[in-house]
């Protein structure tokens, strides 16, 4: 009987060891050369469930631009939009770990939280939760309008050009010495610079403009032209 | 302890250790046999080719999706479109104009930091057709 016993305990103690050593086999390969195809597919699995993490996170990542309505400590109200629907936003910055970064000169540079105003434009990145977002990064931008329409009218006395676009809202553009005006060559399709005086009504027009703080970017607005491409309405009957 | 009870407890223990074994096994070849399958499924996924029947215009951007976040200084724009219509793809940033001659249209386009508000229009060559427009907001945020 004891026999029996002390077979039995080593034949358990036997098929741990084998059971304790497959699952050590498992988790850390010994190298790669000694590595089975179960070590192989393991370690992929590994690596698409971190992947998986991986894009997950991004994809809790979301971005949220708009015109900030107030400033209370550290959590701003923005108004912007989620698709077509004007939405208020909450923008939480933790001032110990975000930086903020005016971006509207072209170049990076790092203000303070106390910097912002109500009316400025800001876009924030950072996992959003019912219409609040914990910013990762906060960035202050011009308000850019990028749109194209028909020209309906031209003041040549005070170098303005009003668009009518396809959503029938009309801009009134103001041309600066500054914008950079150009048109499109209707042979060769190729954008070469131009001038005020060649533009006329019934051109379609391509603007880049800044809306000014704090407007609706519908109905009849003004924004400040910064740039603009006219196809000429000779390509259109050509 | 009586020698029952112990040899009833060594038995219990070595049978759930067997039982346990069988289980892990089996667990992993049936794991085997659905990655086979799922293999098989997205490799036999058809393609189907869109028709141009010349009586619809065809105007889509596959990428870059709207309101992405990306940390890279340029993005490649692609789409498919009807042949021999007019592109003028505009940001703050960039202009470019592409006629399209294939039924697809690609190009690579710059990022400023921060939103690019990008305005995509389209002009099919035959006027019969309406323009198309679409505006996409991609944003390049550095890491």
């Amino acid at each position: 009987m004891k026999k029996l016993i002390l077979v039995i305990f080593c034949l358990s103690l036997a098929l741990c060891s084998y059971f304790f050593n497959v699952k050590a086999q498992d988790v850390i390969p010994s190298s790669s050369e000694s590595a089975t195809p179960d070590d192989i597919n393991s370690r992929k699995l590994i690596e698409k469930v971190a992947n998986k993490v991986a894009e997950e996170r991004k994809k809790d990542q979301k971005a949220v631009s708009g015109v900030i309505k107030s400033i209370k400590d550290n959590l701003i109200t923005v108004s912007g939009y989620e698709g077509l629907e004007s939405t208020t936003f909450q923008i939480n910055v933790d001032t110990s770990f975000n930086q903020i970064f005016a971006v509207s000169t072209g170049e990076k540079k790092e203000i303070k939280m106390s910097d912002l105003k109500p009316n400025n434009y800001i876009i924030a990145t950072g996992p959003l939760l019912d219409k609040a977002i914990l910013a990762n990064s906060v960035y202050v931008d011009d308000r850019f309008v990028v749109k194209s329409g028909t020209i309906i009218e031209i003041n040549k006395t005070n170098y303005s050009v009003v668009v009518m676009t396809t959503d029938k809202s009309e801009y009134t553009i103001d041309i600066e010495s500054t914008t950079k005006q150009y048109l499109m060559n209707i042979k060769t399709l190729e954008i070469e610079k131009t001038g005020f005086s060649k533009i006329k009504e019934g051109d379609t027009i391509h603007f880049v403009g800044v809306l000014s703080e704090g407007k609706k970017p519908t109905g009849k607005v003004n924004i400040t032209g910064k740039k603009y491409v006219v196809i000429p309405q000779e390509y259109f009957i050509k | 302890m009586k020698k029952e009870t112990i040899i009833a407890i060594i038995l219990g223990i070595t049978f759930g250790i067997i039982f346990s074994l069988i289980m892990v096994s089996r667990t992993k070849s049936q794991s085997a046999s659905i990655g086979n399958k799922k293999n098989v499924n997205e490799t036999s996924q058809i393609v189907t080719p869109i028709p141009q029947t010349g009586t619809n215009f065809t105007f889509d951007v596959t990428s870059p999706s709207n309101n992405i976040i990306v940390n890279k200084k340029s993005i490649s724009i692609t789409g498919k479109i009807s042949s021999n219509a007019l592109i003028l793809i505009q940001s703050p940033i960039k202009d470019t104009i592409l006629q399209s001659t294939k039924n697809t249209f690609s190009t690579e386009f710059p990022l400023a930091l921060g939103e690019n508000v990008i305005h995509i229009v389209v002009y099919p060559k035959d006027s019969q057709f309406k323009l198309q427009e679409k505006e996409l907001r991609v944003y390049y945020i550095e890491e």
